[in-house]
């Protein structure tokens, strides 16, 4: 009944997208 | 269940998060607004799914549950938006201890 067999691929990207946003949070906020 | 209450409140929320943006002075005052204009989002479009579910020709099986996945990316972005903007904020204040955002005026002198 649920949706993630037909909408997997905005899932996908939007997944992506939030690891990469994290990943830019870090960066951002390094200080060495 | 009277969806017009739903519909009202989603409006003053997002009216009052845009109030909030364009005159608040705190930089993180800011970034709580544009949440409550996301969550003000989410809100009007889980009543929009419920009303179509309810007027949906055939209840049984019904696929109006679009609006309710709808809402869970906008969540995600919400939060991706909200880690980033809050790794900006602590830049900006590592820099200048503060997070008064008229810095930005300061700099046209």
């Amino acid at each position: 009944k649920e949706l993630f067999t037909t909408f997997v691929v905005p899932f996908e990207i939007s997944s992506v997208l939030f690891l990469s946003a994290m990943v830019g949070a870090v960066v951002i906020g390094k200080k060495d | 269940m009277p969806i017009n209450y739903y519909l009202f409140l989603s409006i003053a929320l997002f009216a009052i998060g845009i109030v909030g943006v364009l005159t608040r002075r705190n930089a993180i005052i800011i970034f709580m607004c544009v949440e409550l204009m996301l969550n003000s989002v989410n809100l009007l479009l889980v009543a929009v799914s419920k009303m179509h579910h309810l007027a949906g020709a055939a209840t049984n099986a019904v696929a109006g549950t679009e609006g309710q996945l709808f809402v869970f990316f906008i969540m995600v972005v919400a939060a991706a938006e909200v880690s980033v903007g809050l790794a900006i904020i602590v830049m900006m204040y590592r820099n200048i201890h503060s997070v008064d955002i008229n810095f930005l005026n300061r700099l046209k002198h």
